[in-house]
């Protein structure tokens, strides 16, 4: 039942906000392993019976809401729920003891508070319950980015939600505008609506500015390297790999379903698009040069962030079906794939700072010795963010990369190849210190078993992803509500 | 009449704006936004919205005046800049340019946009409730109300992480030395609380409602915990916590008790009961969480975590 994915984390939220302190983690993580299964679930249920619509309330849209679960909703959910596990197992540990041990109280209800907020935001078929998930989805998203609770953290979490509220409010306005225009806010009927003129025009400008200023696209990237580079690690892990891709979501929801202005979304695409190939390689540019291993981390999302977007001009000013499809495919696995490496790299990012006791790259000698799992860790999620064949990464630039050259667009061209080669510098860069040998060092301290392997299992999981592209792509083909040119299918 | 009324509501909109921007100090710009809250209902009421109205008055200005007054006492800036505020030339042309965008897009909408007011009016007698806005809030789109309610959930969540807070104890502010400030409290705090019931009553058939009665509740709350009372201090914590979530977790075993017996998710059963004690926990939660977020202040001082 889709309902339980909603229904489990907010009643963990309200138990965890309630109980006493010490047993918030137990509760938390429980939830995290009832959502795993039931997404599971609820995936093979899609797999084989097709797309679910639900109607809530008993009230039919557009008098009421709509949940919609298709074949893209089901991925998304997996990747949380994937990710989500793998991140509670870590924070038991990782919030256990030192300073990290009085974030705990706060951390569980927030984090269950967020995760249902995600799998609501993934069942979406309103526009306006889009934006109430999404202020649910950035308030909480924000507190946990001022966890560490010193002055640094605070002033990158406020900006970080500064930022998320404007974002929100340019959203709000365009859905006003889109329902002044057809009078409906269900994604159905407001698809199935007359789409002309220049109140569509700006709906469709306000709402896609508004969802890039939450997903760090740039020119609108400065908020997030100080925010997820300051956050606690499993925090982190959440920030770059989940909530920077919900709102990415929603973008694929708007243009995918809901929008067909066919004029309006051809120039706002080449706009993307070029600030997609500006992040790619402004990003890599950025890691390459920082000097601490979270902002390299969090730098690397802005980069790997711009490859996203490079779906939308490959969309929307090529025009043969096959080769838009592999670029779809594409686009969807760099979300999967960078999702599950960058959890990776920034839990294991949090073993090293643990056990060092500062990021700063220069001072990680002797890691490959001391901490063998976690460098290991490190090299695999490196080899999924470059691009290495059999990793989930290397699938998705390959295809991104046959379907630029077929479509014609050259100029997209710059973005993988010379990205690769930036991300292959900044994660050699990362490597390349923790082989130097340091007998001196100062002693380090001992990671617990579950933290050095859930960081594991998502780099693994990175790789070992390309190996299930088929089911991937049956899923994105076979089982989306909507047609790729734009609307629902009947 | 009406529209020199409205036009005048227009400009002192606009020109307030521009004043808080070009604002000499803190405290001249906080007093303008409580105004601005204030125009800002005005013109709600003549949109023939009531209820953001009295939401927008209270919150928007009450609450969020409060905030800021504290936040102005916390941060205690030494000395108000007297210098000039610039605004770049770039920010101007670029807010110029997206205004009348924006403006001329806005004007494209029908003036007989009536939206989904038919589809209501049409589904009211199947809802079993007299009054729209209510039928809307509570049962056509209760998904986003309950969502609403996690949001604010969140946000006094987020406050206690930000202000490292495990309880509101300490919080208790000096009691006022004079006695006119008490007094005035003495008189007015019976009528908010009465009013506040009434909005609540009131909601099943014209406006009012839920969030409003519970506005009205906190404001009686924070004049409250002004007079030097410790307000919600006095709770112990897990009832405080409990109530804190209340709204929030009633839906919660609504949406999980109709999976049972309905097919559809958040399915009243034909009870008005139901919907009542819906609005009396959400009543008692938004006023809760509007109190904490409040006293959770900066002014307020930190109790040391343990």
């Amino acid at each position: 039942m889709p309902e339980l994915l909603i229904l489990i984390p907010f009643s963990a939220a309200i138990l965890s906000f309630v109980i006493p302190e010490k047993f918030r983690k137990w509760i938390g993580l429980t939830a995290a392993l009832f959502i795993l299964v039931s997404s599971l679930d609820l995936n093979k249920k899609i797999y084989t019976n097709g797309i679910q619509r639900l109607n809530l309330g008993g009230w039919d849209p557009p008098l009421g809401i709509a949940l919609n679960i298709d074949g893209l909703s089901i991925i998304f959910t997996l990747l949380t729920a994937t990710v989500g596990f793998m991140v509670s197992l870590y924070s038991i540990w990782y919030f256990s003891k030192g300073e990290q041990a009085e974030q705990d109280g706060y951390f569980w209800p927030l984090w269950l508070l967020l995760w249902g907020g995600l799998n609501s935001l993934y069942f979406v078929a309103d526009i306006f319950n889009a934006y109430v998930v999404l202020e649910l989805i950035s308030i909480s998203a924000a507190a946990l980015a001022a966890l560490n609770g010193n002055a640094s953290s605070l002033k990158a979490a406020l900006r970080y939600f500064l930022i998320a509220m404007a974002g929100s409010m340019t959203f709000l306005m365009g859905i006003g505008f889109i329902f002044a225009q057809t009078g409906s806010l269900d994604m159905q009927t407001v698809a199935a609506a007359e789409q002309h003129g220049p109140l569509m025009f700006s709906a469709i400008g306000l709402i896609t500015l508004g969802l890039i200023m939450k997903t760090a696209l740039v020119p609108f990237h400065f908020w997030l390297p100080p925010a997820h580079s300051e956050a606690p690690a499993p925090v982190s892990a959440i920030l770059s790999a989940l909530v920077i891709k919900g709102s990415f979501f929603l973008i694929l929801r708007f243009w995918f379903c809901v929008f067909h202005e066919a004029q309006a979304m051809y120039y706002t695409s080449l706009l993307l698009g070029v600030s997609g190939v500006t992040a790619v390689l402004w990003g890599s540019y950025q890691a390459l040069i920082q000097s601490r291993l979270k902002m390299i981390i969090a730098y690397s999302s802005v980069s790997q962030i711009g490859y996203l977007f490079i779906l939308f001009p490959l969309m929307f000013m090529s025009a043969d079906p096959y080769w838009k499809l592999e670029a779809w495919t594409a686009c969807i696995f760099q979300t999967i794939s960078h999702g599950l490496a960058k959890a990776a790299l920034f839990l294991a990012a949090g073993n090293l700072i643990q056990s060092c006791g500062t990021d700063h790259i220069k001072s990680m000698r002797n890691i490959a010795g001391s901490l063998p799992m976690t460098t290991f860790t490190l090299g695999l999620a490196g080899v999924s963010l470059m691009g290495l064949p059999p990793s989930g990464g290397f699938v998705a630039k390959w295809m991104l990369l046959q379907s630029i050259l077929t479509s014609g667009q050259w100029w997209l061209a710059i973005a993988p190849v010379l990205g690769g080669l930036l991300t292959a510098a900044y994660i050699f860069k990362i490597l390349s210190s923790t082989f130097v040998s340091d007998q001196k060092g100062p002693q380090k301290r001992n990671i617990s078993f579950f933290m050095e392997k859930s960081a594991l299992i998502l780099a693994l999981l990175s790789i070992l992803m390309g190996f299930r592209a088929e089911e991937i792509s049956f899923l994105l083909q076979e089982r989306m509500s909507f047609d790729l040119s734009g609307g629902y299918l009947p | 009449m009406n529209l020199i009324f409205d036009l005048i509501i227009a400009v002192c909109l606009v020109g307030i704006s521009m004043r808080i921007i070009f604002a000499r100090g803190h405290f001249q710009a906080i007093v303008l936004f409580i105004t601005y809250g204030l125009f800002l209902a005005l013109a709600w009421t003549r949109l023939n919205s009531p209820d953001i109205a009295i939401a927008e008055a209270a919150v928007g200005a009450g609450l969020t005046g409060v905030l800021l007054m504290d936040t102005l006492g916390a941060i205690k800036t030494s000395e108000e800049k007297k210098m000039r505020i610039k605004v770049p030339l770039k920010l101007a042309v670029m807010s110029i340019v997206l205004v009348i965008v924006l403006g001329y897009s806005a004007l494209q909408i029908p003036s007989d946009f009536s939206g989904l007011s038919l589809t209501v009016h049409n589904a009211m007698p199947l809802s079993g409730l007299e009054y729209s806005v209510t039928a809307v809030l509570l049962d056509f789109r209760s998904y986003d109300t309950w969502l609403e309610l996690g949001v604010l959930l969140t946000a006094v969540i987020g406050v206690l992480t930000v202000r490292r807070r495990n309880s509101l104890t300490g919080s208790a502010l000096p009691a006022p030395a004079e006695p006119v400030g008490r007094w005035i409290i003495k008189i007015l705090l019976p009528f908010m609380v009465i009013i506040g019931g009434y909005l609540l009553w009131l909601g099943a058939f014209a406006p009012g409602g839920a969030f409003q009665a519970g506005v009205v509740l906190a404001g009686a709350g924070v004049m409250l915990w002004q007079a030097g009372h410790p307000c919600l201090a006095v709770l112990s914590n897990s009832s405080w916590r409990l109530l804190l979530c209340l709204g929030f977790s009633t839906f919660l075993i609504l949406a999980a008790s109709s999976l049972y017996y309905a097919d559809q998710m958040l399915t009243h059963p034909q009870i008005k009961a139901w919907i009542l004690g819906i609005e009396y926990a959400a009543t008692i939660s938004i006023a809760i969480c509007l109190i904490s977020l409040i006293q959770a202040s900066p002014n307020s001082k930190l109790d040391k975590v343990s």
